[in-house]
């Protein structure tokens, strides 16, 4: 199943390629292909959790995967759905968007199912380059050509980086597969293999915009459509994350987990200082690049952990981030579509324009800033719990105290959304029912996870069990 | 019937807030009918409970974040059901106290804060604990930002800060005391039962202290006590009647409550190591919140800063950890949401008839709206612990209390000057308002606000005369408490 979740993907982005032109006056039906493919390979990711084996010694089938696929192919449904929110479709063609969300979703997947650090790498620039030309994929926009590239050259720089790193461990251990690399590895690292680690690690980092190697995210985010941020802040991270999920446990876990101690320092710094920069921002799309770095920084807590559950709360903090994070970016794009542009400015009284909008938008907004018996809160208290279990109390109290600064800058959304009297002469805001039943169901997602997430957390757990 | 308690009201704000009701004709209806039909249901449960046994009844507990080591695990016994009877019953007195609001939304966030505190009271499970704490918050901040007074929006947010500072280290404590209880549960759990049977094992660990000022801060930030206390005069002068009703009838004895429930229970020995300091503490608010309110030009401010002062004697009978000082404590904050409620509705009602808070701008209340005054009179004198209502017997029970420890006993010595301060700031607030005569006409209560004030009234005077109504379930609920706290000494 696994193997053909592959086939059907690579596949399946190029016939959507190919067909493009013939279809651009008709953005629907592409957007369908693209649908049925990733609720196709939704079903079969779910299949294949009983499958185990190695393909070529590079894919590993097995739960984790599965559980990938079936993330990531959710992911795929929902932008290809999101797409119909634009109506007319994309300037440049709607065929060749759903075409790179699809490779970018098959990167992902292969992401987590390497055993080899070369499919890894391989995986992880399929997913990249799929993510750079969406950026920059609306050439019209004021922000999307400067932000594509700067994208594009901080993401050659990390992804040099990780293969000098790559480099330099297998000079070391003579080995790329993971299950090699770590019985070479052994308890004690030689610095080199150490030098090859760090290097690894910032070429990770700059992926998943921990500081200090996030300069690109809140360019990015504000220079693509608000659908694409959605899905850059949702596609790549979640792939990433189970990757390292994967690294650190078959690869570098041996090691008494020097690299999880250094991915916890990166990620206290995300959390600490991206809170500390998104009280700064008065564009929205900002304060979400701010936002995902805060909550990436969460997630390397958790992974620093090095522990089962620190992995499950990883996991489950990336669908609770799923639902949320894309949701925020789906309304975004509705509000984009209806003329209104994401700055703070502009969403002044949108809860008196629209109140049925505002509360959607208050779900996802509490959800980000982890309030109780949504998604987000459940999702911070798991990581809580994964630290408390591994006694890293300084790290515990950091991440609660920097929770209060992101309740502040949520809250300042919450605050134009619904203190604030709407500008003179601003009309009732119509909403485009696409839109509108998506934003409902994320929204319904959002509250089911928060309130009974048992189904969903154990078959995590399952699969994150699998690698360990 | 808990789970009804809790989300009925949650539900029915749901309901409400969905309505298509511009007047807000159904939605004031929807709420108050809910309340009172909660109201019967907790005052039915505080009626049958067995006090003889003691113990929690109505418990219900299921699996929910079996992963987490947390379930859904409610109950009421003798310390959480006067304040879950007072819940419902302080929402109608602000549903009818609101009769004249034409939001629809007003009425949903009263529902919703309904829900959520007697969640608190009945939480048996320090993350669904954590969950209402927190869930209180929202509808609170936006009932005080949307239709507050004129700083409405500065308040709102101190308020939120202030709440949110110390939740987040409450979390934090919970998290860790699980954890750090796990050895000697055998498992990680957070159920509030089986953490307090682990007392004696959490009272060794090197934390312990940590921990209890973890759950401590987020508590006296609720209480509020000084230096903590900040937020209050803010968040109660500019939240609307009805937010004022809530917010001092019962945000703050989530306070009061969390202390008992949570710091004495489970880290006696560290509340007895900090009695001296949380003594002190409770003096200066006791003392510097008569003061502060002896200096207010604001009716609702001075009331605002009068809870200070009364929430210092409850703070000053825990410090005691004797029996009576304990007892006290509870007695009083009951007292006090009464008392304190019915000021805020009467001030309430007057500042919207006189269109000004300012006591220089009012004089003669009582012989142009007799019935007015004569309500506000009697809160006033409630206020100022008059025997005979119910304020007296919870100051006299905590500072007694206080006296009977020896660490606290210097305290009570001091403490005493702020019932004299407070006494002379309620008498000059009386003879400032309500005495003289009055060049204006002022309405008098109507039918309606009438009906919102009998019940605080009666209580009031009912708590005042007969603490039998009362007592007894006090006792049943905190002398479990204090065997086991006498337990863990040993």
């Amino acid at each position: 199943m696994t193997l053909a979740v592959i086939v059907l993907l690579a596949f399946g982005g190029m016939v959507l390629a190919l067909i493009a032109p013939s279809f651009d006056e008709r953005p629907a039906v592409l957007g369908a292909i693209s649908g049925t493919v990733f609720g196709a390979s939704l079903l079969m990711g779910l299949l294949a959790a009983h499958e185990s084996g190695v393909i070529y010694g590079a894919v590993v089938m097995g739960p984790l995967t599965s559980a990938a696929i079936v993330l990531l192919s959710l992911v795929g449904l929902l932008v290809a759905a999101g797409a119909a929110i634009r109506k007319g479709g994309f300037a440049l063609g709607s065929g060749e968007v759903h075409a790179l969300v699809m490779w970018g979703v098959l990167g992902g997947i292969l992401l987590v199912a390497s055993a080899h650090l070369l499919m890894f790498y391989l995986a992880l620039e399929l997913s990249a380059y799929s993510t750079y030309v969406l950026v920059g994929y609306d050439r019209d926009r004021r922000f999307g050509t400067e932000a594509a590239a700067k994208y594009m050259i901080l993401g050659a720089v990390g992804s040099a980086l990780l293969l000098f790193g790559m480099a330099l461990v297998y000079t070391e251990t003579g080995n790329l597969g993971y299950t090699g690399i770590a019985i070479e590895l052994g308890g004690n690292p030689s610095a080199l293999a150490r030098g090859g680690m760090a290097l690894m690690l910032v070429g990770l980092g700059f992926k998943l915009a921990w500081v200090p190697f996030h300069a690109w995210a809140p360019d990015a985010y504000q220079g693509a459509f608000p659908l694409m941020a959605g899905f850059l802040s949702v596609a790549p991270k979640t792939a990433l994350a189970l990757g390292i999920v994967v690294l650190l446990s078959r690869a570098f876990g041996g090691s008494e987990s020097v690299m999880a101690q250094w991915i916890g320092g990166l990620a206290l710094l995300s959390v600490v200082l991206g809170s500390f920069w998104a009280l700064l921002q008065n564009d929205l799309k900002r304060l979400l690049a701010y936002s995902t770095i805060v909550h990436m920084g969460f997630l390397g807590l958790a992974l620093s952990t090095a522990s089962l559950t620190g992995y499950t709360a990883v996991a489950y903090y990336l669908a609770a981030y799923i639902v949320t994070s894309l949701g925020f970016f789906f309304a975004l794009e509705a509000l984009e579509a209806e003329g209104l542009p994401s700055t703070l400015e502009s969403w002044k009284g949108l809860g008196r324009r629209n109140p049925l909008l505002g509360v959607l938008l208050a779900v996802f907004v509490l959800s980000l800033a982890g309030v109780p018996l949504l998604a987000g809160f459940l999702a911070k208290l798991y990581v809580f719990a994964a630290l408390a279990a591994a006694q890293a109390w300084a790290p515990l109290v950091v991440a609660v105290v920097m929770v209060v600064f992101g309740y502040y800058f949520y809250f300042r959304i919450l605050a134009a959304v619904f203190l604030e009297a709407p500008a003179e002469d601003s009309p009732e805001l119509a909403f485009s029912p696409t839109a509108f039943s998506l934003l409902v169901l994320l929204a319904l997602a959002v509250v089911a996870l928060g309130v009974w997430p048992q189904p969903l957390l154990r078959w995590l757990q399952a699969a994150v069990t699998a690698v360990m | 019937m808990i789970p009804v308690l809790i989300f009925l009201p949650i539900l029915a704000a749901a309901f409400v807030g969905m309505l298509d009701d511009p007047r807000a004709e159904a939605a004031k209806r929807t709420a108050l009918g809910v309340a009172l039909f909660t109201l019967l249901m907790s005052l039915w449960a505080y009626a049958t409970y067995p006090i003889p046994f003691g113990g929690f009844i109505g418990e219900l507990k299921f699996d929910w974040l079996p992963l987490v080591g947390s379930r859904f695990h409610v109950g009421f016994d003798g310390l959480s059901l006067p304040f879950a009877a007072l819940t419902p019953l302080l929402t109608a007195v602000s549903v009818l106290a609101s009769w004249r609001k034409t939001d629809k939304g007003f009425f949903a966030l009263m529902l919703l804060l309904q829900g959520a505190l007697v969640g608190v009271f009945a939480a048996l499970d320090l993350v669904v604990f954590f969950l209402f704490f927190e869930a209180v918050l929202v509808p609170m901040y936006f009932m005080i930002a949307l239709w507050g007074y004129e700083e409405r929006r500065y308040a709102a947010v101190k308020f939120l800060l202030y709440s949110l500072v110390g939740s987040v280290f409450m979390l934090a404590a919970i998290v860790a005391t699980a954890y750090l209880a796990a050895p000697a549960l055998g498992r990680v759990s957070f159920d509030y039962l089986e953490l307090v049977s682990a007392t004696g094992y959490l009272a060794n660990l090197p934390a312990a202290s940590w921990l209890f000022w973890g759950f401590a801060l987020a508590f006296l930030i609720k209480l509020p006590a000084v230096p903590l206390h900040t937020w209050l005069p803010h968040a109660h002068t500019q939240a609307p009647t009805a937010g004022s009703i809530f917010l001092a009838g019962l945000l703050l004895k989530m306070g009061g409550y969390g202390l008992i429930r949570f710091n004495l229970a489970l880290f006696p020995g560290e509340l007895e190591r900090f009695a001296n300091l949380l003594a002190l503490v409770a003096l200066i608010s006791i003392v510097y919140g008569a003061y502060v309110t002896l200096a207010q030009s604001d009716l609702k401010r001075l009331i605002a800063n009068s809870s200070v002062n009364h929430m210092g004697y409850v703070l000053l009978g825990i410090a005691s950890m004797t029996a009576i000082g304990i007892h006290g404590a509870v007695y009083q904050m009951v007292a006090h949401g009464v008392i304190t409620g019915l000021m805020f509705l009467m001030v309430g009602l007057l500042a919207d008839r006189t269109h000004t808070r300012e006591i220089a701008a009012m004089q003669g209340v009582y012989s142009a709206a007799p019935k007015l005054g004569a309500v506000l009179w009697l809160a006033l004198l409630g206020g100022l612990g008059l025997p005979g209502l119910a304020g007296f017997l919870g100051e006299f029970q905590s500072l007694w209390g206080g006296f009977l420890a020896e660490v606290t006993r210097p305290y009570v010595w001091i403490a005493v000057f702020g019932i004299v301060i407070l006494a002379g700031a309620m008498l000059w607030t009386i003879q400032r308002v309500l005495l003289g005569r009055s060049d204006s006409n002022l309405d008098d209560l109507s039918p309606v606000e009438v009906a919102a004030a009998a019940p605080l009234v009666f209580l009031a005077v009912l708590l005042g005369l007969v603490p039998a109504a009362l007592t007894p379930w006090i006792d049943a609920g905190i002398q479990p408490l204090l065997t086991m706290v006498q337990e863990v000494f040993k």
